[in-house]
């Protein structure tokens, strides 16, 4: 009987982590390249008022999500991609336009990463 | 922050060790002794895939935990496919190999699992055989123990060398088996269930759903153990078959 219920529960688990990771990164992907879009043209039209409630927003939407970011990813990726939005904040304050881009390119980039690694590929398997 | 990593070290371990834990006991093997050679590797599967989120506090826990969960998935899996069939059982478990066949070492079976005649000899010595001159079959089994019979002449003595005739022991029945009335059994000892009422009422109980176990032995002995309580016992006259 406990060695039913375990399986039950290994069971239960393993469904849990193949299903809920990649829906929740994929929503929360999307979440962020829309503020980073919103952000990145601001910035281009020299609006760094807007861009500054892009940055915001994007800002306490990864910190919300970060801690369950890191149930699923390498901290160090996470951890990563909270130096680079860091990084994107002091340069938003500097208003300097390239490190500003050049940082949410990084954040971008790392994100994309952790979501890619969620779905499987025959290249990853093997 | 050196506080936090020790705690978060800590309370990892803690959360592995369960599982481990957890995992090994519903395996079923409690020595290494009982392992197979497959439940071995699997242990130290198993092991290795706690050490990374442990020594590494930036791996997530469930980097581990998963495959874990998996390995013991798949494991589940292969014993019930195991006690399905009997050709699962033998390409999952491996099957005894008969080294020694009347007196004859047989090179083939030892050619096959990788043994010396050396180590051969070491086996047999260790099961009380001081030549292969006193062993009629020797048997590698599964898990990797030898199984000696030794010639007529070298085994043992019994009582049958003795010419002297012991009582005949005679195979213990299980009458009850967790609540049910097993009627082959009681069928085979020349008994119906009718008859097993006046024991169990001796012993205070009513219905045979409340026993765990009812058990006749060769010395006209009815062992029964309720379903909670002590095992108990009452002599009774049964014509056995």
């Amino acid at each position: 009987m406990a060695r039913l219920i375990a399986i039950i529960i290994a069971i239960l688990i393993l469904l849990f982590l193949f299903v809920f990771p990649p829906l929740y990164v994929g929503a929360a992907e999307k979440k962020f390249k829309t503020e980073l879009e919103t952000a990145y043209t601001a910035v281009m039209d020299d609006d760094w008022i807007s861009a500054a409630d892009a940055y915001e927003s994007l800002y306490i939407d990864f910190h919300k999500k970060e801690k369950v970011f890191k149930l699923f990813f390498d901290h160090e990726d996470i951890d990563r991609a909270l130096e680079a939005v860091g990084r994107a904040g002091v340069a938003l304050t500097l208003e300097e336009k390239g490190d500003f881009i050049s940082e949410l390119s990084t954040f971008e980039s790392i994100i994309t990463y952790v979501t890619d690694i969620e779905h499987v590929s025959l290249h990853d398997v093997f | 922050m050196e506080g936090c990593v020790l705690l978060t070290l800590f309370i990892r371990t803690i959360i592995l060790y369960l599982v481990i834990f957890t995992i090994m006991r519903l395996l079923g093997k409690r020595q290494l002794s009982d392992l197979q050679p497959f439940d071995l590797v699997l242990t130290i599967i198993i092991a290795n895939l706690a050490q990374a989120p442990l020594t590494n506090t930036g791996v997530p826990l469930f980097y581990g935990l998963m495959p874990m969960l998996c390995v013991f998935l798949l494991e589940a899996l292969a014993a019930f496919i195991a006690r399905k069939s009997e050709k699962a059982h033998s390409f999952l478990c491996g099957r005894p190999s008969l080294v020694v066949n009347r007196g004859v070492i047989v090179e083939e079976e030892l050619k096959n699992i990788r043994l010396t005649i050396s180590d051969l000899l070491a086996l047999l010595r260790g099961k009380g055989a001081r030549s292969i001159g006193e062993v009629e079959y020797a048997i590698i089994e599964t898990d990797g123990t030898l199984s000696v019979l030794f010639k007529s002449d070298k085994r043992p003595l019994t009582p049958a060398d003795m010419n002297i005739a012991p009582q005949q022991e005679v195979y213990p029945r299980l009458l009850i088996d967790n609540g049910t009335v097993r009627l082959d059994e009681l069928r085979r000892a020349g008994l119906d269930d009718n008859w097993l009422k006046k024991p169990l009422a001796q012993l205070g109980i009513i219905q045979a759903e409340d026993v765990f176990i009812a058990l006749l032995d060769d010395s006209k002995t009815l062992y029964v153990q309720p379903k909670s309580g002590k095992m108990l016992s009452v002599s009774v006259s049964a014509p056995e078959n």
